[in-house]
C-alpha cells in the first residue's frame, strides 16, 4: 500500500539523504549524503533498515509531518523535543506510527541536523544512483530541490506493533560539549613541519559563513603554503583546506570534488558528525592524529552499522 | 621515483605523478584511470586532476591494500610503450559582445584586440585536465600566455550555462548556470552535462580528452540551442 508523508509545515528545507552518490566523482559530481552520517545511519539502524535506505534530513527542526498510513519511524540527531500527537518522544528512538499520526519537531537547543527514518526507507526516486539531495549542485530527486510545506513523500505502509526502542545513552553524542577534532596529517603538513602544538592549543570557532559545503573556522592562522605551481587536486569529505588568509575550511558533505588550496590533513571520519553539528560561534579543538587510529575507529563503526 | 602515493584518509588514496610536462602527467593519469576500471569492486570513485588521481575506496578495502595494487599497476603502465587514446572535441563558441562579458577586459589586459584574443583562444587544442567545481565543468589547459588573465577579485553571483571562461592559464566552460569568478569570453551552446537523456553520455567530456574552440556567429549559436543572458543581471558579489 502506497502511503504518504505530508509536510504540514516546515521553517526550513527538508532534504532527502541516503548513503550518498558514488561513482561520478570523476565527472565533478559530489558524494552528497547526510551532514551527520552517524545520526543518519542510526535513523536506519534503529528500524533494521538497509544502510542505503532513504531518510529525511532536517535543518534546525521546526517541521510538522502527518502520516497517511501506519509504519515505524525514528528520529535521531539534534534533539527537537519531538512529539507524536502531542505526546513527547525521546530522541534517538524508533516508534510505531498509526494512520493519521502527526509528528512535530521544534527547534533544537543543541546541534543543527536531525534525521527522520522510516521502515524500509522513503520511496524517493534516485538520481545517478542516489536519492540524496546535493543542494550545492541542485542535483537530486524533486528536480534537485529540497522538500517543503505541502510536499508529499511516499513510503510503504507497514503494520507494526512494537515497543519504542531508544538507543543506549552511551551511544548518543553530546552536541553541546566542545569536540576534539582529530586530524590525519597531510603529506604537505609533514613536509612543511607544521607546528602541531600551536594548532592544538588554539581555540577555533565556527564562522557564520559555514554550511553543508564547508565549515569555515576562525582561530590560529595556519602557516601552510603550497608551491605556486601546485595544481588543483581531488578532495574528500573532511579535507582541511588552508586558503591564503590562513583560516582553515573543513569540507563537509556537499563539498566540491576538486580544489586548489593547500591541505592540512583530513578530519577523522568518525569525528565529522560532531563537527557538522557545531553551530556558528561555537568552538572546537584540533588534535593531531594518525591514519592507523583513524582507520581502527572507522572500521569499528563500519562494523556497527553493517 | 616518477610517482608517489599518499593515503589521504580512511578510504582514499592520492597518486601524485611527478612528471613536469602536462602532456606526460595527463597521459599517466588517464592510463591509470583506465587501468583501474578493472578494479570496480574495490573502488567507489576516482578524481583525475592534472597530475594527481584520487582513488575513493569501497570502505571494505583499506588504502594500504590498494596502495600495493596501484604500485603494481603503475609498474605495468611504465612498461607500456603505446600512448593512451583520447577523444578530441571541437566545441562551437560564440564570442559576441552579448555573451563575451569580459572579452574587452581580457583584450585590454593583454594589449590585444578582441579579434586577436578570439583567434588565439581558437588557435590551439586544450587538454581536459579535470572535471570538477560543478558536474561536468572542464578544467582545460593551457591557454597561450598572451591571453592568460587572472580571475575576478570576487565572483559573479550568476554566470550563464555554457559560459566560456579564462582563469590564469586555464580555460573552461560552465555546464550549468552558477556563481563564477572566471573571465567570461564567450558562450558554448553544447550541452556538457546531461542527466535527462539515456542516449547521450552523462558528461560529454572526460579527463584526458582534448578540446578546441570554433568561432560561430549569433545565428549559429541560437540554432544550436544557445541562450543569451544580459550581463547586467549578473552582479559581482561584494
Amino acid at each position: 500500500m502506497c502511503a504518504s508523508l505530508h509536510i504540514v509545515r516546515s521553517a526550513n528545507p527538508v532534504s532527502p539523504q541516503d548513503a550518498g552518490r558514488w561513482g561520478f566523482q570523476h565527472l565533478g559530481v559530489g558524494s552528497a549524503g547526510a551532514a551527520d552520517k552517524y545520526a543518519q545511519r542510526w535513523a536506519n539502524k534503529l528500524l533494521n533498515n538497509s544502510i542505503s535506505a532513504s531518510t529525511l534530513e532536517l535543518f534546525l527542526g521546526q517541521t510538522k509531518f502527518k502520516f497517511s498510513h501506519s509504519t515505524r519511524a525514528s528520529i535521531t540527531g539534534a534533539d527537537c523535543k519531538a512529539t507524536l500527537n502531542g505526546q513527547a518522544l525521546t530522541n534517538w528512538t524508533a516508534f510505531d506510527i498509526s494512520a493519521g499520526d502527526e509528528l512535530q519537531l521544534s527547534v533544537p537547543q543543541h546541534g543543527i541536523y536531525s534525521y527522520l527514518g522510516i521502515r524500509d526507507g522513503f520511496n524517493i526516486p534516485r538520481v545517478l544512483g542516489s536519492s540524496s539531495l546535493n543542494s550545492r549542485e541542485s542535483l537530486g530527486p524533486n528536480s534537485g530541490r529540497a522538500f517543503g510545506k505541502n510536499d508529499v513523500i511516499e513510503y510503504s505502509e507497514v503494520r507494526s506493533q512494537q515497543f519504542k526502542q531508544t538507543l543506549h545513552w552511551l551511544l548518543t553524542p553530546n552536541y553541546n560539549a566542545t569536540p576534539n577534532i582529530r586530524i590525519i596529517p597531510s603529506e604537505l603538513s609533514r613536509k612543511t613541519q607544521i607546528a602541531w602544538p600551536n594548532i592544538e592549543s588554539s581555540d577555533f570557532r565556527v564562522h557564520t559563513d559555514s554550511n553543508k559545503m564547508g565549515i569555515r573556522l576562525s582561530g590560529e592562522t595556519l602557516p601552510l603554503k603550497a608551491n605556486n605551481d601546485a595544481y588543483s587536486e581531488g578532495l574528500v569529505e573532511g579535507c582541511i583546506q588552508v586558503p591564503p588568509d590562513g583560516q582553515p575550511i573543513v569540507l563537509m558533505a556537499n563539498h566540491q570534488t576538486i580544489g586548489g588550496y593547500p591541505l592540512l590533513g583530513c578530519v577523522y571520519a568518525v569525528d565529522l558528525p560532531l563537527l557538522a553539528q557545531r553551530r556558528p560561534g561555537q568552538n572546537l579543538r584540533f588534535i593531531q592524529g594518525n591514519i592507523e587510529e583513524a582507520q581502527k575507529l572507522f572500521h569499528k563503526e563500519l562494523n556497527l552499522f553493517s | 621515483m616518477m610517482h608517489s602515493i599518499e593515503v589521504v584518509n580512511e578510504y582514499s588514496l592520492k597518486v601524485h605523478f611527478h612528471q613536469k610536462k602536462p602532456e606526460q602527467f595527463a597521459n599517466k593519469v588517464r592510463a591509470l584511470s583506465l587501468a583501474l576500471e578493472a578494479h570496480q569492486n574495490c573502488i567507489r570513485g576516482i578524481i583525475p586532476a592534472y597530475n594527481t588521481l584520487t582513488i575513493i575506496l569501497n570502505p571494505n578495502y583499506t588504502p594500504q591494500i590498494l596502495e600495493s595494487r596501484v604500485e603494481t599497476l603503475l609498474q605495468d603502465l611504465d612498461q607500456q610503450i603505446s600512448g593512451v587514446a583520447s577523444k578530441h572535441h571541437e566545441l562551437p563558441c560564440y564570442y559576441g559582445d552579448d555573451a563575451a562579458w569580459d572579452l574587452k577586459n581580457v583584450a585590454k589586459l593583454n594589449n590585444l584586440s578582441r579579434d586577436e584574443v578570439v583567434r588565439i583562444h581558437c588557435g590551439k587544442s586544450y587538454r581536459v585536465f579535470a572535471l570538477g567545481f560543478s558536474p561536468g565543468f572542464p578544467y582545460l589547459g593551457f591557454v597561450a600566455p598572451e591571453i592568460a588573465s587572472p580571475r575576478h577579485a570576487s565572483p559573479r553571483r550568476h554566470v550563464p550555462q555554457g559560459a566560456v571562461g579564462i582563469a590564469g592559464e586555464q580555460t573552461g566552460i560552465y555546464p550549468q548556470a552558477s556563481p563564477g569568478g572566471w573571465q567570461i569570453i564567450g558562450c558554448c551552446p553544447t550541452q556538457l552535462f546531461n542527466i535527462e537523456s539515456k542516449n547521450a553520455p552523462l558528461s560529454k567530456l572526460t579527463a584526458g580528452d582534448t578540446v578546441s574552440f570554433i568561432e560561430i556567429n549569433k545565428d549559429e549559436f541560437i540554432s544550436l540551442g544557445g541562450i543569451l543572458t544580459s550581463s547586467s543581471e549578473a552582479k559581482h558579489v561584494r
